[in-house]
């Protein structure tokens, strides 16, 4: 049925769409004609680093820590790009890379500030936003194009709106669906405008590498790339079976996404995900590779989760390690138990449970630590008395609600738990 | 590169506007005047304010001055120094 290129296969598909159309998920239908928008500021850190700082401007920097520590790139700016310097990659390899490169170190309150301002600026434009980073966004914008003579018209209005009131530019995709819209934001960076129709999807987005795909991981890729699928137009027209066969109910879920039907709506903001989880995660620097150290920074970052939960009056009952070695060899561990519960002490002894487990009596170095709880719910005012309210529960309560409100009135650094004071800020 | 400090400076301001535009700073006996800030945010310290703004003197020294609301006072916190 299908020939050696993937125009090949599409017209295979063509010939019988019957067999496909039984798949497609029920909710798909529903959400046809709709038009989504995504935003990506360009360099988001760096371009606010050159708007203070005019030295700066036309250089390659890095925003992040310095290489001296053993921190990472937040942003790279684009001279800084040529030189192969990206985001998430160690100060020291940039500095390897680009060795006139300058690092600035990030300024998360003013990148959040502006943020804030960003989705005031794209409220003006959708009433459906969804802030997926702090430097990315969706819009819903079904029906609102009329407003702006076409979708082109719109995009270039808040393109104009961005520049005009934040000297800042951004590229936008605009399509049918989440996944192509941000596809099509990243088809022309910087500054980029592109709007895709279907037929845009098959002439632009297809001939992609399917690595382009958001959800497509390093293991999903191997996988594909193991039965032949290259492009995002071979995943969109590879037979079914033959994907579920390989990557079970999820390869069948690609193939939707591939082809521009899948159904994932625009979560404003009044509407939280159900599967939510919060972490916090933390690069240790050099020198604090003790077995003390690392100790210290899980129990900060335990209060910081715990905190934000408390502060949402969320609870979870699934704690999540992660933990990186200096080989970059990462592992995650998990524990699932029947109370929930957003108690910093007693996370902390789990957390510190599974840390144990993991590194044993091992000394190798570790480069990263992250604690995530998730399985959230909001919390219950009056719950039934748990396993965890016991006298030692009920302590660590009062003094979670005294740190608290503490931290309400005068901010976060104002109190720290004696223990965590090591590998806090 | 950014030199971090944590210098008390004198500032001369002006609110106009609902709005706070430091004009003028006095550093190690020196006077600054600002001639153009290209950067302001805020962030809450529990219910208090704190205010930053990245300005440019009339030598082009970029700086960046914060004012806390909680404590009145205007501190000098990095200097980019070539």
């Amino acid at each position: 049925m299908f020939g050696n290129s993937w125009q090949d296969r599409v017209d295979g598909f063509l010939e019988k769409p019957e067999a496909n159309q039984k798949r497609r998920p029920p909710g798909a239908a529903r959400f046809r004609g709709r038009r989504i928008v995504h935003i990506d500021m360009d360099a988001y850190f760096a371009a606010l680093e050159e708007i203070k700082n005019p030295h700066l401007a036309g250089k390659p920097i890095a925003v992040g820590s310095s290489p001296t520590s053993r921190g990472v790139v937040s942003t790279a700016s684009y001279p800084a790009r040529r030189y192969g310097v990206r985001s998430g990659m160690s100060t020291r390899e940039a500095l390897r890379l680009c060795p006139q490169v300058i690092f600035v170190g990030s300024e998360l309150q003013q990148y959040t500030y502006v943020s804030a301002e960003l989705i005031n600026i794209y409220h003006k434009f959708s009433p459906s936003v969804q802030a997926t980073s702090v430097d990315e966004a969706f819009l819903d914008i079904t029906g609102c194009a009329h407003l702006y003579g076409s979708e082109e018209q719109l995009g270039r209005q808040l393109k104009n709106t961005i520049r005009d009131k934040l000297s800042l530019t951004c590229s936008v995709g605009i399509a049918s669906t989440k996944v192509m819209a941000k596809v099509a934001s990243s088809v022309f960076k910087p500054d980029g405008l592109t709007v895709l129709d279907q037929q845009g999807i098959i002439q632009i987005v297809h001939p992609l590498p399917v690595g382009k795909l958001w959800g497509v991981g390093p293991s999903t890729l191997r996988a594909l790339e193991e039965i032949g699928i290259k492009t995002i137009g071979d995943l969109a027209h590879w037979p079914v079976d033959k994907l579920r066969r390989r990557l079970g109910s999820f390869g069948e879920a690609l193939r939707l996404i591939a082809r521009g039907e899948d159904d994932s709506r625009v979560l404003a903001q009044e509407e939280p995900p159900q599967d939510k989880s919060m972490s916090h995660e933390r690069t240790l620097p050099l020198k604090a590779v003790s077995r003390d150290y690392q100790l210290a920074t899980l129990h900060y970052l335990c209060d910081r989760v715990t905190r934000r939960m408390r502060r949402h009056n969320y609870e979870g009952r699934t704690v999540t390690l992660k933990l990186r070695w200096t080989d970059f060899k990462t592992i995650t561990r998990a524990i699932t138990f029947s109370q929930y519960t957003d108690d910093t002490l007693h996370i902390y002894k789990i957390v510190k449970g599974i840390w144990q487990a993991a590194v044993g009596e091992s000394n190798k170095p570790v480069r990263l630590l992250g604690v995530a709880v998730s399985h959230l719910r909001e919390k219950v005012n009056n719950p039934q008395l748990g396993l965890f309210d016991n006298s030692a529960g009920r302590r660590h309560k009062i003094t979670d609600t005294f740190i608290d409100s503490l931290r309400d009135k005068y901010g976060e650094s104002v109190i720290h738990r004696a223990y965590s004071h090591l590998g806090s800020d | 590169m950014y030199q971090d400090l944590d210098d008390p400076i004198e500032v001369i301001a002006v609110f106009s506007g609902h709005q706070l535009k430091p004009v003028r700073f006095k550093w190690k006996d020196r006077v600054h005047k600002i001639t153009r800030i290209t950067g302001s945010w805020k962030k809450l310290e529990g219910e208090f304010i704190v205010r930053f703004f990245a300005v440019i003197d009339e030598n082009t020294n970029v700086f960046q001055l914060m004012y806390n609301e909680r404590l009145t006072d205007w501190t000098l916190s990095k200097v980019w120094v070539e």
